[in-house]
């Protein structure tokens, strides 16, 4: 009859590998630094409401708009001076001249009014 | 009385950090953690890789080690058996098998080829026993650990721990006995 533990005793565990120790020493260097990274980091204080930090935009811009907002005068233009502008951009200066009855030079010198 | 733990001198090194501490401790067991994932595993890179794991969470946890409690290397044992058998529920049995080297002129060829069968039986019969049972045999028989520090290990009681053991042992037999074609005791 054979003895078990005989039997069993035939399986050996190998020795580990030299290269076993230096690498966990190496993941266990790496994890320590990590952590301490993680701890340098600047923290905020407890009481820090980071809505303060935003409060000091929001009243820079409701200041920039109420400035704009007082300092801003529209131009009272009338409905003829937009047209003249816009005909003077188009280049049609004299032709809306000619529709308003003024006087153009025609070809030739012909000085003729059209009245409306 | 709290077992007196032999490696309580590494302990404030490993709190702090210092990885001289962390060195020392795996001179002392580096290869007993590394040889429960063998026995349980079968594979020598595995092993390697439960022992890593293993030493490295001893290493994250120090800094908060409550002294007293167990011994590191209980510890280092039952995370290295609770490693073996995550990975054997997740993949099943992943026994490899070695071709052995060519044996040496101290034994026949023949000889050499009955030990070969003899390993590869053997490793065949650890390989298909239940895997707390394999844990039970990797603990008891292959760690020396006692029947106490054995439950603990697998969080059982020292009953049902030795009722596990003698199962394992019975189911070995059975197998091996099978295999050699006589009774194995």
């Amino acid at each position: 009859m054979t003895d078990l533990n005989n039997l069993l005793d035939h399986v050996k565990a190998p020795e580990p590998s030299e290269l076993l120790k230096a690498r966990i020493l190496q993941q266990a260097k790496a994890q320590r630094a990590s952590e301490t990274v993680s701890k340098n980091k600047t923290l905020s204080a407890a009481n820090d409401n980071h809505w303060k930090r935003w409060a000091g935009l929001a009243a820079m811009a409701i200041i920039l708009g109420v400035v704009g907002l007082t300092t801003f005068t529209p131009v009272q233009t009338s409905e003829e001076d937009v047209w003249a502008e816009a005909a003077q951009n188009m280049g049609y200066e004299d032709l809306y001249a000619w529709v308003e009855g003024d006087v153009v030079e025609g070809p030739a010198g012909d000085e003729t009014s059209y009245p409306l | 009385m709290a077992k007196t733990d032999p490696d309580m001198d590494l302990l404030p090194g490993l709190r702090e950090g210092d990885e001289t501490a962390l060195a020392r401790l795996m001179d002392r067991h580096l290869k007993t953690v590394t040889a429960i994932g063998y026995y349980m595993l079968g594979d020598a890179s595995l092993a390697e890789d439960v022992a890593q794991t293993t030493f490295l969470k001893l290493w994250q946890t120090a800094p908060k080690w409550e002294a007293g409690r167990a011994t590191l290397l209980t510890w280092m044992r039952r995370v290295a058996t609770n490693d073996c058998l995550d990975r054997l529920r997740k993949k099943g049995p992943i026994y490899l098998d070695h071709v052995p080297d060519r044996a040496d002129d101290t034994e026949t060829a023949l000889e050499e080829l009955e030990k070969n069968d003899m390993i590869a039986a053997v490793r065949h019969a650890l390989a298909s026993l239940p895997d707390t049972q394999k844990a039970a045999i990797t603990l008891s028989y292959y760690q020396q650990v006692s029947q106490k520090e054995g439950a603990a290990i697998l969080d059982q009681s020292v009953k049902a721990y030795e009722s596990l053991l003698s199962r394992a042992r019975k189911n070995l037999k059975a197998t091996l006995s099978l295999l050699y074609n006589e009774t194995v005791g």
